[in-house]
């Protein structure tokens, strides 16, 4: 059973790897998708069975809900999001592929080491999933930082959460599961309504034919101050 | 042993060299030739004196001697502009080496100052071999020099850095006390040398520049297993030894090699008038002999099995995986990064190779004096042919070479790696004569090269040395900082064949590093020039300062 | 022992592309060219003639022969019954990945020997990606190393005893970079497609455009020869040691493992498309990465 924790926390770490270098938008949607997955897995895959016996009813009900949400719920909003948004497939990073990948291996490596000096094998369930979720999270706020569409950018900010979702399960707090839930509630809400706000300024533009785009681009520069007296 | 493994190469280079210039230097005036003679014997003799001296001061004679005898090489073309511009930086890096070789000879008797001597030594040497970033003079002076000159010093005098660092602080003899650290110097140093030179190597489209960065490239490697060896040198085990003897046995295969293959560029340049692979090609059908050596020392000096080349790299590559198996933390390290680096200037080493074989000597001609261009006098390319056979029967010298160093535990290793080299041999000659056997099996050149359904391809077409390396010069852009500039068509837009893309690769060490350095240190000193006013009173009153100062100092 | 299974591997070789294909043709609702269909094309081709271009010199014609030959020699080297005390075995593994190199080389010289444009476009590519490949293949050995203690062949986990218990999650993500290796040594999708026929999308066909009657058979029985050693590293990194069994046994396990190798690469290629050249790089740089997270984890943990 440890080793089956093990194996889901180094995938991962792959994904981390590989999303750091996803072009494609459908193709990063289904990566952090994917991560979700993982996510409902690994409490019941940490949760040590032949110690304990069969968990409470709510480790199960917080794996169904991290899988439901982060997994299909928010993946298929997000994809709906560019579907109808139709933003460009190809993303224009800030910082190349090439190098993303480099700085997210680096990350990795420097979780690794962190969590060498911090040294609490006896707290955690699994010795992989403390490094796993600094390098997960450090993944998430790379992507905030290195990339231009808002879209991916709200897709860093939910691999961010996992990363502290991969924490929580990880040192099994009491109740880190319901502070879990919180935040997966804040995070719930936060790219719903990032979602709405993408979807609606695609909307609003889209129905504005070029030429009213191009003057207003006029009047904003040849009135800086225009806009703050409207 | 080690100061054969280092007289061997001088003294068969140094040889094979004058014969292939008594025909290189036909066509140059008559009177010219005395002062390459000259020039050269001196070289050669100061090469023996840098090997044979007994102590340090005969030492430092002895290479002052020939870094001034080896520029008199480097000038011999002095009508050329690039030759004496090449000359001076020659110059500059042979006396900036002997000047830190000095201080380096003054501090190896101070206990207290074992990193300082370590760190001259380094960079006196360093000049010499061509470790990044004291390598510039490299790539300037080997296309300069005549081409057997090139050879002696590529082949022969820049490992002799080696054998000075050995010498003065790496041999056990020595009796210097050498830290970890100093290790790690020498093995970072020799893998940013191994893959910076062959990154550079790979684009140049001047066969002897690209020769020039593949020396960097090898003392590289040669630095990457000495560095290992120092580390390891407390550690159980045969680390140590293996490396240490895949970096001596590298010198002696990389000598013949290299010395076979500048031989080989100087015959194209004699013969053609150029050095620019992307004005070559098709050399094979015109210079057979000078083209079918050329090959063959490039397979080797790429490290490819069967040829000598690999035993070298193998050597320090089974060092590497000792030291990954050893277990120390450090010894890990250095041992992934050697495999890594080693691994990494392998594969490039061979798209090097492939790319000035395949745009020098195959394909069709790409200019005029290419289609012209016919076989070397005999003297030339037997020179090439005697390196050639000296590095095949390298491969049991190698064998005996490294039993030597590691008292036997490299044999296991070295004896069925030779015997494979002869399996592959029979291999190749029983799959010919199965295809000559076969019912149809005759060959006969006979009709144009295919081109996918286009029948009358022409040179124009076929894949130049630019061509062929782009793909990679683009991923390590960031590293090389090619420049591309179009030259447009100029005359109807319907025949576009005067037009071309021109890519330059500089090295980057030049413009990165030493300019802004000299630059700097011109800036201080101008600074300094308020002193030198021409008021005699003024120099003076300084003098009666400094012997005040020095009065103070002595008495405080 | 050892040297009838490597008689039996060059035998069986040709099966491997045979393999791949009819997994394909299997993805595809098509009935396939058979399993055996390269050894009747290697028939055929021996009984051609070789036309030659008249820009060819000595080097297009050895090139087929020496590739053909070092690949054998790599094949010899090989244990093949996971015996790592076979004489050959102790040579170790980097004389087997540089005689690979070897043929490498000799293709594309030949490949530029022939001055065609298509040949030097595949030959400049083939250089591109193998040199990009080599530092993962030394990693990932130099992994092996560590993990096993081992400097010669018994640096295989099939050779080697217990590693899958005790390190299976660095094992499996060097697994994984192998088989990255794997793909694009043998050309195989995603990152070069054996059976496309637009000759500026190839990379290993390319430069065989202007081989014919045994040279060809030469090289499309070392490319199949290829792919099974290859494989059979593959297989013998992931197995499980089976140091208890007999020595036929486990080269019998070995050599089914390199067929179902062939129905693995069979459905990737089934389920991928080829990757563009542009983002091939950046591809094998993830395979090196996870070659180094293989070494990450097992050094920390």
């Amino acid at each position: 059973m440890l080793h089956c924790s093990e194996i889901l926390l180094a995938l991962f770490l792959l994904s981390d790897l590989v999303l750091a270098a996803a072009g494609r938008l459908p193709q990063a949607i289904r990566l952090v998708a994917a991560q979700g997955w993982l996510l409902g897995l690994l409490p019941l895959l940490l949760w040590d069975w032949s110690a304990k016996g069969c968990p409470e009813f709510r480790l199960f009900a917080v794996s169904a809900v991290n899988a439901a949400v982060k997994g299909v719920l928010l993946p298929a909003l997000l994809a709906y999001a560019v579907r109808r948004a139709r933003v460009a497939r190809e993303l224009e990073p800030l910082v190349s592929f090439r190098v993303s990948q480099l700085v997210v291996f680096a990350l990795a490596c420097l979780a690794f080491l962190f969590c060498k000096k911090l040294n609490i094998s006896e707290q955690v369930a699994s010795e992989l999933a403390i490094p796993v979720a600094f390098t997960t999270m450090g993944t998430g706020l790379f992507l905030v930082c290195a990339r231009r569409k808002a879209i991916t950018q709200v897709l860093g900010f939910l691999v961010f959460e996992n990363g502290i979702a991969v924490f929580g399960a990880g040192i099994l707090l009491e109740y880190g599961l319901v502070v879990e839930l919180g935040i997966l509630l804040d995070v719930f809400v936060l790219v719903f309504v990032l979602g709405i706000a993408i979807f609606q300024i695609n909307r609003t533009f889209s129905s504005i034919d070029t030429d009213k785009l191009n003057r207003l681009g006029d009047v904003h520069l040849l009135h800086p101050h225009h806009r703050r007296h409207a | 042993m080690q100061k054969v493994l280092f007289i061997l190469p001088t003294a068969c280079v140094g040889l094979a060299a004058a014969l292939h210039a008594t025909a290189y230097l036909h066509g140059e005036a008559r009177r010219h030739q005395p002062r390459f003679w000259t020039f050269f014997a001196l070289t050669l003799a100061a090469m023996l004196g840098v090997v044979l001296s007994p102590d340090k001061l005969t030492f430092l004679l002895a290479w002052e001697a020939m870094g001034l005898a080896s520029a008199g090489l480097v000038a011999f073309e002095n009508e050329d502009r690039d030759a004496r511009k090449a000359t001076w930086i020659y110059l500059l890096a042979c006396h900036a080496g002997a000047c830190a070789l000095m201080l380096a000879g003054v501090l190896l008797n101070r206990p207290d100052a074992a990193w300082g001597a370590f760190l001259c030594a380094v960079v006196g040497f360093g000049l010499k071999i061509g470790f990044p970033p004291f390598h510039v003079w490299l790539p300037e002076a080997h296309p300069a020099a005549p081409a057997p000159a090139s050879a002696v010093m590529s082949g022969a005098m820049i490992p002799l850095g080696f054998y000075g660092l050995w010498r003065f602080v790496l041999d056990p003899q020595a009796g210097f006390a050498l830290t970890p650290g100093m290790g790690w110097t020498v093995l970072l140093l020799g893998a940013a040398g191994a893959l910076g030179g062959i990154l550079f190597a790979l684009p140049q489209t001047n066969l002897k520049k690209l020769l020039a960065f593949s020396s960097v490239e090898n003392m590289g490697v040669i630095a990457l297993g000495l560095g290992l060896a120092l580390l390891a040198q407390d550690a159980p085990g045969d680390v140590a030894a293996l490396a240490g003897a895949g970096a001596f046995v590298h010198v002696l295969n990389h000598a013949f090699l290299k010395g076979g293959l500048f031989l080989g560029a100087g015959s194209v340049l004699r013969q053609t008038g150029t050095l620019n692979q992307d004005q070559l090609g098709g050399l094979m059908k015109r210079l057979p002999f000078t083209g079918t050596l050329f090959t063959l020392n490039a397979l080797g000096l790429a490290g490819l099995p069967p040829l000598n080349g690999f035993l070298g790299e193998f050597l320090i590559y089974a060092a590497a995986f000792r030291a990954v198996k050893s277990g120390a933390p450090a010894l890990v390290g250095a041992g992934f990064l050697v495999l890594a680096a080693l691994a990494l200037t392998g594969g490039l080493a061979a798209a090097a190779y492939c790319k000035a074989i395949g745009a020098t000597f195959l394909g069709e001609p790409r200019s005029e004096a290419a289609a012209q261009a016919v076989e070397t006098p005999r003297r030339m390319w037997i020179a090439q042919l005697a390196l050639f056979l000296l590095s095949f029967a390298m491969i049991p010298g190698t064998v005996h070479v490294a039993h030597v160093l590691t008292d036997g535990a490299s044999t296991p290793l070295l004896v069925p790696c030779a015997a494979l080299g002869g399996a592959v041999l029979v291999l190749v000659g029983a799959l010919l004569l199965a295809r000559r056997l076969s019912p149809r099996g005759t060959v006969k050149p006979s009709c144009p090269t295919w081109d996918c359904g286009y029948h009358a391809p022409t040179a124009r077409m076929a894949y130049t040395a630019t061509a062929f390396t782009q793909p990679l010069q683009d991923l390590f852009r960031p590293v090389l900082h090619a420049r591309t500039h179009v030259i447009p068509f100029k005359g109807s837009q319907y025949d576009a064949s005067d037009a071309a893309l021109v890519t330059e690769t500089d090295d980057r060490a030049l413009a990165g590093f030493w300019r802004p350095l000299f630059t700097f240190v011109a800036r201080v000193f101008q600074r300094a020039h308020l002193l030198q006013n021409g008021s005699l009173h003024l120099y003076i009153l300084l003098v009666l300062v400094a012997l005040l100062a020095l009065l103070a100092l002595a008495f405080a | 022992m050892n040297y009838l299974y490597l008689l039996l591997a060059l035998v069986l070789a040709p099966v491997l592309p045979g393999v791949v294909n009819q997994t394909k043709a299997f993805f595809a609702g098509r009935r396939g060219p058979g399993l055996f269909r390269l050894y009747f094309d290697l028939a055929k081709l021996m009984r051609k003639s070789c036309p030659r271009s008249s820009t060819s010199t000595w080097v297009f014609d050895l090139a087929p022969a020496v590739s053909l030959a070092v690949t054998v020699a790599a094949a010899a080297l090989f244990p093949w019954t996971l015996d790592a005390t076979a004489p050959c075995a102790a040579v170790g593994v980097v004389p087997f990945f540089y005689l690979l190199g070897t043929g490498r080389f000799f293709t594309v010289l030949g490949a530029l020997d022939t001055g065609s444009a298509f040949e030097g476009m595949g030959a400049s590519r083939e250089v591109q990606f193998s040199a990009l490949v080599e530092p993962i293949v030394f990693v990932v050995l130099g992994f092996l190393v560590l993990l096993t203690g081992e400097t010669s062949f018994a640096l295989l986990s099939g050779c080697a005893a217990g590693s899958w218990l005790a390190h299976p999650v660095p094992l499996a993500l060097a697994g994984l970079a192998f088989f990255a290796i794997l793909l694009s040594e043998n050309c195989r999708v995603p990152f070069d497609d054996p059976e496309t026929h637009l000759e500026l999308t190839m990379i290993h066909e390319a430069m065989i455009l202007d081989n014919a009657g045994p040279d060809l058979a030469y090289i499309l029985y070392g490319a199949a020869l290829k792919f099974t050693v290859l494989a059979a590293f593959f297989v013998a990194l992931l197995l499980p040691r089976l140091g208890a069994a007999a020595a036929p046994v486990r080269g019998l396990v070995l050599l089914a493992g390199v067929l179902a190798t062939g129905v693995l690469v069979g459905v990737v290629e089934s389920i991928m498309a080829r990757m563009r050249f542009l983002k091939t790089p950046q591809v094998l740089l993830g395979a090196f990465m996870i070659a180094l997270l293989a070494i990450l984890l097992f050094v920390l943990f």
